[in-house]
């Protein structure tokens, strides 16, 4: 209902003035005025946006006239003044002024009488008779009226005690007449001295406030909250009132913002108010100004009657027993008349209180209303976010690389992505609404490892597992699939949601991978095999052959000619180089075949029993073998053996002029030690490096070194089956040194295993 | 039968199908001058026929010593030597076993059923005259003496 009220009223607003004034009574002059209020309109504005306020500053003499000509649309002015409209112009207050006076709120205020400190001959207000006596503005509230009142309490009229009344026109000035000597006594609205103390401009020292006879009087209406200096009563605070002819929709929407004010807003600031209440009753305003009687209580009659008398009294007194005939009537009418009066006045109180409680509820259900407003807005805007967030959200959900199915707790599908669909080959027809043990069943369905099982069991982690999923056309795919708990916004389990990883083309090459790992394994051991075979089977009728060569060789040499001689030594040499190499073949295929698991060995031993089985070579070379200490590590005790064989014994076979030179030393790498055999032999053009590795290659012809080329192949074998690499360093002519790596394992703390004396 | 006649004969058993090992062995002893009667069973089954004097071998003389190949057709070397030395009478006869093969467990299981000597057959002649005149040693210093003193 509301709502729709406030709907309708930018439309009425084009049709209206869109230009608002405020009148407001500039007690301390127009540019404090326009400084002090403007921020009230630019607040007024911006609430009410289809009208621009503005501050209008009046003057005390001139304020019934603008009002009277309309040319303001509220005004904003002190109590007095403010009844005087009320009575005239049928003003009406919308709003209280809540005064922020010393860092608290106040709905009222009063008038303060002082004289100078020095001034010792005034004390009371009795003391003022006879005195120069100065006030703001014969209509100011605050600053002379209610003073007044209390002055006529006591005794005293001022027009005719005191020795002369003036206007200062500001409240400052009042002040500034009191302190320079100009006036002896005057008077200003409460809070005037405090403020203008805070601003520098005085001392409250230098003044006395003449408040005696309140010590006597103690009315309930003298608030002890009052922190003020005053000498009256207390009055309700300046109202803000709309102006006859302003429209009421505008005067409540004016009234609703300014109850709306918080007290920290700057123009509650910059108007030193704590803010708008509604509207007080101004009924002690009317009673003071009754007290006066003055405008609009002036009895203008009474004094005319008077005047009358004066001049016309022979007449009157002829005409006075006609006169007194109708005396009694008279009286009686005037005695009806005054009943009428004040039951007049009883009604205009009711009314007062009746408008009063209006008020409080119309700004009651207006900041209801406000609040309303405020939340209706901020929900919209939340919904425009949320759906901004959640069109962000979709289409991260369609989009991602991994298919999305959303399941409820019914394995039935509520929703899935674009990839999901293209993954599986299905269009979201065929899915959504599904069960997903129709949809994509699993070896998981219908047991405990379906996830969904899991999550409503109160698993609380991602469940990722592999499974295979048939698409709509009936292939397999291989999918890595998570599934997380989904929940609602309270937190309880709604479901679950999958997301779809296809690691089938991965798959298929760890299966091809695998495959063709298991294929070269199979045709390595297929080639140990045979070369195990062939070199074994091959002796048998080799050993045919070299055998009756040699037997020809022995029994009927020098019995034939030079020839068959010749021939069968060769017959004879190609069958022993043809045992050696069969042997080597099979040595060969026997390292990584015939290996022994590896033990911690000491290469201290195993490097003696080495050199005792070189012992010939190394005397017939004259050759000096020379080693670092060697640590114990995990070998295979036979080929680490044959590994120091081979290298040591290349080092005193390829001797250069010089008898031959070998050190065997170890450097320790951290998790490896790297062994060396340097030599002092031929050395090795580099360009061969890699090529003396190979199985029987040779690099000299076998008239300049013996061997068949298997020793380094073998070498390497043994190395790289213990996980360390074999290479060589070298140039022709300056020794050769091999270097090999063995990989630190197991724990070397360990005792040396016994070893086998037939090793 | 005096000492000396039985120094001088030798009576050999030999358990090999290949006919060329067959004359190596036979020029070998010849060589190694061995005397000795070389009697030669081409398997394993007729090499138990031959201990046991069984059909054709009904005349067949106990060996002093037995030469037998591990690889052989019907029934293989290692378990003639099985069935030799779970004979009472038999198990005296030394057996020593020829083969091409190194292989460690080759060796260990022929040990294990009490083989007296395990001889790898050399490629090279020398190597073999050497090792037939090291069974005529081996018989006179190992075989002989036992069977003596039963």
């Amino acid at each position: 209902m509301l709502f729709v009220l406030f709907g309708t009223v930018p439309g009425l607003a084009q049709t209206s003035e869109s230009l608002v004034k405020i009148g407001v009574l500039a007690k301390r002059g127009p540019e404090k005025c326009l400084e002090q209020w403007t921020p009230t309109a630019h607040y007024l504005s911006s609430l009410i946006p289809e009208y621009s306020f503005v501050i209008v500053p009046l003057d005390f003499k001139t304020i019934k006239q603008d009002v009277e000509r309309g040319a303001v649309n509220f005004v904003l002015a002190n109590p007095a003044i403010y009844i005087d409209l009320e009575f005239h112009y049928g003003v009406n207050r919308i709003a209280t002024m809540v005064n922020l006076r010393q860092g608290n709120p106040f709905t009222e205020f009063g008038g303060v009488i002082f004289t100078r400190a020095d001034r010792a001959d005034i004390k009371t207000l009795a003391d003022l008779a006879g005195k120069t006596f100065v006030a703001v503005e014969d209509n100011s509230f605050g600053g002379w009226i209610m003073a007044w009142r209390e002055l006529v309490a006591h005794g005293l009229t001022p027009r005719d005690d005191f020795a002369a009344l003036n206007f200062a026109a500001t409240h400052d000035g009042v002040v500034q007449e009191v302190l320079t000597g100009k006036a002896d006594a005057g008077t200003v609205r409460t809070d005037t001295l405090e403020r203008m103390a805070q601003e520098g401009l005085i001392g409250l020292e230098q003044f006395r406030v003449i408040d005696d006879h309140l010590h006597d009087r103690m009315e309930a209406r003298f608030s002890p909250a009052f922190p003020f200096l005053h000498s009256t009563r207390l009055y309700p605070e300046w109202p803000f009132a709309k102006v006859q002819g302003t429209s009421d929709l505008l005067a409540k929407r004016v009234a609703v913002a300014l109850l709306n004010m918080p007290a920290d807003h700057e123009a509650a600031i910059t108007a030193q108010v704590a803010g708008w209440t509604t509207p007080l009753n101004y009924q002690p305003v009317h009673e003071c100004f009754r007290d006066l009687e003055i405008a609009p209580y002036d009895r203008h009659g009474a004094i005319t009657f008077s005047d009358h008398v004066r001049q016309y009294w022979p007449v009157m007194l002829l005409g006075s027993l006609i006169t007194l005939l109708l005396a009694a009537y008279t009286f009686h009418v005037l005695r009806l008349n005054r009943k009428l009066w004040q039951s007049r006045e009883m009604l205009a109180r009711s009314r007062d209180k009746l408008e009063e409680r209006v008020a409080r509820r119309t700004a009651d259900l207006s900041r209801l209303n406000e609040q309303l407003r405020a939340e209706v807005a901020e929900r919209r805007l939340a919904e425009v976010e949320s759906r901004k967030a959640h069109a962000e959200l979709d289409q991260i959900f369609e989009t991602t690389a991994d298919g999305m199915a959303l399941i409820d707790l019914d394995c039935r599908l509520q929703r899935v992505n674009s990839t999901f669909l293209k993954m599986l080959g299905f269009t979201s027809d065929q899915v959504v609404g599904k069960k997903c043990y129709d949809v994509f069943p699993s070896l998981r369905c219908n047991t405990n490892a379906c996830p969904l099982r899991q999550v409503k069991g109160g698993r609380e982690e991602t469940i990722e597992f592999e499974d295979e999923k048939k698409r709509a056309d009936g292939t397999v795919i291989t999918c890595i699939i998570a599934a997380t708990p989904l929940r609602d916004l309270e937190g309880r389990i709604i479901g679950i949601v999958e997301s779809f990883k296809d690691i089938s083309d991965r798959k298929r090459d760890e299966l091809a991978l695998a495959e063709f790992a298991a294929e070269l394994s199979r045709s390595n051991q297929e080639l140990q095999q045979f070369a195990y075979v062939a070199s074994h089977d091959l002796q048998e009728p080799l050993r045919m052959v070299a055998s009756y060569v040699q037997l020809l060789a022995r029994r009927y040499k020098g019995k034939l000619d030079s020839d068959a001689d010749e021939f069968i030594e060769f017959a004879v040499d190609g069958a022993n180089r043809m045992k050696q190499l069969i042997q080597d073949l099979l040595s060969y295929s026997r390292v990584n075949s015939r290996g022994k698991d590896f033990a911690l060995t000491d290469c201290e031993a195993v490097l003696a029993q080495t050199l005792l089985s070189l012992q010939l070579a190394i005397e017939e070379s004259g050759a000096e073998v020379t080693h670092d200490p060697l640590p114990k590590v995990m070998a295979d005790d036979s080929q680490l053996g044959q590994l120091f064989l081979n290298l040591v014994g290349n080092g005193i076979k390829f001797r250069g002029e010089e008898p031959p030179k070998v050190h065997i030393g170890v450097a320790d790498q951290g998790d490896a030690w790297c062994f060396s055999v340097r030599d002092n032999g031929i050395g090795i053009d580099p360009q061969y490096g890699e090529r003396i590795f190979e199985i029987f290659q040779r690099l000299h012809g076998k008239n300049e070194y013996s061997g068949t080329g298997i020793g380094l192949a073998v070498s390497k074998k043994i190395v790289s089956r213990h996980g360390g690499r074999l290479w060589m360093e070298s140039s022709p002519g300056a020794g050769a040194t091999f270097l090999f790596t063995l990989p630190k394992r197991g724990d070397s703390s360990h005792e040396l295993r016994p070893k086998d004396g037939s090793h | 039968m005096s000492y000396a006649q039985k120094m001088e004969v030798i009576e050999i058993l030999l358990v090999e199908d290949n006919p060329g090992d067959v004359r190596l062995t036979v020029e070998a002893l010849k060589e190694g001058k061995v005397y000795n009667n070389l009697n030669v069973v081409a398997d394993g089954v007729e090499a138990l026929a031959y201990l046991r004097r069984q059909e054709q071998y009904g005349e067949a003389k106990t060996p002093d010593i037995i030469l037998l190949d591990l690889n052989l057709p019907k029934m293989d070397g290692r378990e003639v030597l099985e069935e030799i030395k779970e004979d009472e009478v038999l198990k005296r006869i030394p057996v020593v076993v020829l083969t091409t093969s190194k292989a460690d467990e080759d060796i260990l299981r022929v040990y294990d059923l009490h083989a007296n000597c395990y001889i790898t057959k050399p490629v090279d002649l020398d190597q073999f005259i050497t090792v037939v005149k090291s069974i005529k040693d081996f018989w006179f210093t190992v075989v002989k003496l036992p069977k003596n003193a039963s």
